[in-house]
């Protein structure tokens, strides 16, 4: 076999051997067909496409148009074309979510979440879907997902949006503390945008997060100082935190700046007159605060006359005899004693809840008088 | 054309003269490697050649049902008949050969023509199918995918001239490629083949078959991408009460399978009886039907995929869910008897999923206790009805197994699969394509017949004896050992001492001819003492 040349031999090799052959022959085959599979898939991909997007651009029209059930169609149609796109995806369910087909939407947010579980609008959908039901937990759940989620630049007011859906389901289940905690998420992550933060903290202090609330209003008093809403609220949150003064000083400053508020002048008139009977006001001496507990009991008593005189003059042994007490401790000798501050603030303390058991919504509020007399209870 | 693989030359048949060894010997393949290899190119052409048919199917689809559809309500009406006919026609004058079920004609290629499947099968099924399906005609791929695997798997066996028992298993091997690609399911395939094709668990079929299917399913992926059959939700058993409700699910699927074979054998048989020249007229009737249905309800139209993607994401309430499974028995039943090409598989997956889905809608809404969402029970639903008509539970399980990616859906689906398969079973003891095979006038073996044939032991025909012996050198059996292969030994010694497996020198009985011949029931007979009948054993066994 030497005297035949090796491309010889490699020539006999190929002539003869059928196995051979039929390597190279399937081979060939092989990659013909691997290039025309080639083509036509990549053909058909494209098909798919331009047709998933002809369908989905109709859906879009649909929706622009307001027929929402049409643009439901067309986007499930692009969805059989390209069920991997997760934009057709999820403009599918938020209008099925929109048109309340709530099991539909679910199914497919899921089926999106999956791929893309930090996904901001995905959690919001579902957030709502949930929400939708009635199941709180899991909602406020995805909301906080959907919160901490990813958003694309783009769509970052978004987020805010959906920290805004969070807290108005918060308000309406009436979960103080995380509303609260939602609230200063909110105000840390705000835009210098004086309604929203004025909305924040008056919302803080709808909750009684006062301390919060004046934090808000004190920043934004101070980055937009003509902005009356400030220091309304700072006022008002003062107010609420007992501090008496300051909250005279914003209102003031409010009506300054807006003198036809109404509101910011029946608070100012409220804050003077608190501030005129309040013995536990800063800076006042041993003797002021005496006095101005003394008086208290007596307009206690005063008011709670009226409201007995006005119900046919008929106590309640226990009743009378806690007002005859009072009596005693006013009529007291013992006017120096630091006890005997307390014990007047006390007694008016109880005598004023007794007068409101006993009259209830007959007598006239002294609003002054039940500001100061709560706050001294806490 | 020869219809028969030509045997390999023996290798010391060749010249000597050419260096023509270079394949397999300089290699060094044997026959078991040459074919294990094969298998891979195989898996791989199958796998192209199921992408082709995908592709063709959904371009027909668009081009005559289309997507765009409202001012497309006529042509669909008219597409499936047409469609039809045309199939119908390249069948019955174009490629004969193409005709029938892929899974008997694969069946016959092993059990009948040594693996041999005619080349034009694989372009008649394409063609044919691809119409059929691609018009709306309510079958489904992945029995013709199947058979081309098969066809693909065959020519290329001839093309490497491979030897006549090599050549009866490479169809199967192509077989599990082609329905592992249409359906996307390495396991579902490789099981489905095993179980009810070939029947056979042998090291080397398991490989090849197994090494076929996943390149096929491979090369499918590489260029479809790697989309499963179903989106399926997330699912999870929410109470241990449900439990119950999916054995009820398997007793529906296992009664309305049963009823659907017993309708198509029916319908087929009745047709068969026909005029010939309504084998031209059947199948545009059959699509006439077909569109005039998808009037009403075009999600039965094709081979269903996309309404039931649909489902599984609660597009339909439970009602709407049953009339689809109805209206899709309906049209499937007409189609498929009426000659139309065209698989089984994904109809009934189809009716399945549907039935499933409104029986789950409707215990969700009614059953006392927490329930999984009507999407979980559409999977079970699917596995059942597969179970109960292709009579294949383990290929049911991990079908549903496989698409669902769901572990925790196995008890469920195990439950009713086992449930729907026994009743169907009982109802109707004939397996569905046997059944096909009758109908043909073709006799092809089931695998499940051959699952559950016990062949007879030395056990059932020794003479036992009252107290144990010492054994004596010589021949000896082991009482659970074959009673064919006990023959062997019997032409050679007269009577054959039967020893225990666990102390081989004790003697526990003996076993003679007669002892042979009386277990088979040929004893009696001669001597005329009754006992079993001619045809058959002591056991029921077919003499």
């Amino acid at each position: 076999m030497a005297k035949y040349p090796n491309f010889l031999r490699l020539l006999a090799t190929l002539t003869v051997s059928s196995n051979l052959r039929s390597t190279i022959l399937v081979t060939l085959i092989l990659i013909l067909s691997f290039t025309f599979t080639g083509f036509l898939s990549s053909a058909y991909k494209n098909q798919k496409e331009s047709r998933g997007r002809a369908h989905y651009d109709l859906g879009q029209a649909a929706l622009r148009a307001g027929d929402l059930q049409q643009a439901i169609e067309e986007y499930r149609k692009a969805l059989l074309f390209l069920p991997d796109d997760s934009d057709y995806g999820l403009s599918l369910a938020i209008a099925l979510v929109d048109s309340g087909r709530l099991d539909e939407a679910e199914s497919h947010l899921q089926e999106l979440l999956e791929g893309n579980p930090t996904n901001g609008v995905i959690n919001l959908m579902l957030a709502r879907v949930a929400a939708k039901r009635k199941e709180t937990n899991q909602a406020i759940d995805y909301y906080q997902r959907a919160v901490y989620g990813y958003w694309p630049q783009s769509n970052i007011s978004a987020r805010r949006a959906a920290r805004w859906e969070l807290v108005s389901l918060l308000q309406k289940q009436d979960r103080r503390n995380e509303l609260v905690g939602e609230l200063m998420q909110l105000y840390a992550n705000a835009p210098d945008e004086p309604n929203e933060k004025s909305k924040i903290g008056f919302m803080l202090l709808q909750y009684g997060a006062t301390s919060n609330a004046v934090e808000v209003f004190r920043d934004l008093a101070r980055d937009h100082p003509k902005y009356v809403e400030a220091h309304h609220g700072l006022g008002e949150a003062y107010f609420d935190s007992g501090d008496y003064l300051a909250a005279r000083r914003e209102v003031q400053q409010a009506i300054h700046l807006d003198p036809r508020d109404k509101e910011n002048v029946q608070l100012l008139a409220l804050a003077n007159a608190v501030i005129g009977i309040d013995p536990a006001l800063p800076r006042l001496s041993t003797a002021d605060r005496l006095a101005r507990s003394h008086a208290l009991l007596e307009r206690v008593l005063r008011d709670l006359s009226e409201c007995v005189l006005a119900n046919g003059g008929k106590l309640a042994p226990p009743l009378q005899q806690r007002i005859d007490g009072a009596n005693v401790l006013l009529a007291s000798k013992a006017k120096g004693a630091e006890d005997y501050l307390f014990q007047l603030q006390d007694t008016a303390q109880q005598l004023w809840k007794d007068k409101k058991d006993f009259c209830g919504n007959i007598s006239k509020p002294d609003r002054a008088l039940d500001v100061v007399l709560t706050r001294l209870g806490q | 054309m020869s219809t028969e693989p030509k045997a390999s030359v023996a290798a010391g048949e060749r010249r000597t003269f050419w260096p023509t060894q270079i394949w397999p010997a300089q290699i060094g393949l044997s026959e078991t490697q040459r074919f294990l290899l094969l298998a891979l190119f195989i898996g791989i052409f199958s796998g192209l050649l199921v992408v082709c048919f995908h592709i063709a199917i959904d371009w027909i689809s668009w081009t005559t049902l289309g997507a765009l559809s409202g001012r497309f309500r006529f042509a669909r009406l008219l597409s499936p008949a047409l469609g039809a006919l045309a199939a119908g026609f390249l069948v019955l004058r174009v490629f004969p050969k193409a005709k029938g079920s892929g899974v008997n004609n694969t069946k016959a290629a092993i059990y009948a023509s040594n693996g041999y499947v005619p080349s034009s099968t694989i372009i008649g099924k394409f063609l044919a199918c691809s119409i059929a399906i691609g018009t709306g005609n309510s079958l489904g791929p992945e029995d013709p995918s199947l058979q081309m695997g098969a066809g693909v798997a065959s020519r290329l066996g001839r093309l490497f001239q491979l030897e006549r028992s090599t050549m009866r298993l490479i169809a199967p091997v192509g077989a599990a490629a082609g329905i592992a690609a249409a359906f996307n399911t390495p396991i579902t395939g490789v099981l489905f083949v095993m179980e009810e094709v070939l029947a056979d668990w042998s090291a080397t079929t398991v490989g090849s078959i197994v090494l076929a299917a996943v390149s096929a399913v491979v090369t499918m992926r590489a260029f479809l991408g790697n989309e499963p059959l179903f989106r399926i939700p997330a699912f999870q058993l929410t109470h241990a009460s449900e439990l119950l409700l999916y054995a009820a699910i398997g007793v529906v699927g296992g009664l309305i399978s049963a009823l659907f074979i017993v309708a198509i054998e029916a319908l087929k048989t009745r047709l068969e009886k026909l005029p010939h020249w309504s084998v031209y007229a059947l199948p545009a009737a059959g699509g006439f039907l077909t569109g005039l249905v998808g009037l009403w309800f075009p999600e039965v139209m094709g081979a269903g995929y996309d309404a039931v993607n649909a489902a599984l994401h609660g597009q339909f309430t439970w009602p709407v869910l049953f009339y689809l499974a109805l209206a899709k028995l309906v049209v499937t039943l007409i189609c498929f008897s009426a000659g139309t090409p065209g698989g089984m598989f994904a109809p009934v997956l189809f009716i399945g999923g549907m039935l499933g889905g409104a029986f789950g809608g409707a215990a969700h809404r009614w059953w006392p206790f927490p329930a999984a969402s009507p999407e979980a029970y559409m999977l079970v639903g699917m596995g059942t009805f597969f179970a109960g008509v292709f009579r294949s539970p383990i290929t049911s399980i991990f079908l549903v197994f496989e698409v669902s990616a769901s572990y925790v859906i196995i008890l469920p689906v195990m439950i009713a699969n086992i449930t729907a398969y026994l009743l169907s079973r009982k109802l109707h003891a004939m397996p569905f394509f046997k059944m096909l095979a009758q109908v043909e006038g073709v006799a092809l073996p089931s695998a499940e017949e051959k699952r559950n044939f016990q062949p007879l032991r030395v056990e059932d025909a020794m003479h036992t004896l009252s107290s144990r012996m010492p054994a004596e050198g010589g021949m000896r059996l082991f009482p659970d050992e074959p009673l064919d292969a006990a023959l062997r030994l019997l032409a050679v010694r007269p009577r054959i001492q039967v020893v225990s497996r666990l102390r081989a020198d004790e003697v526990i009985g003996t076993l003679t001819l007669e002892d042979v011949h009386r277990a088979y029931g040929i004893a009696e007979n001669q001597d005329g003492a009754g006992g079993a009948s001619p045809e058959t054993g002591p056991r029921g066994v077919p003499a």
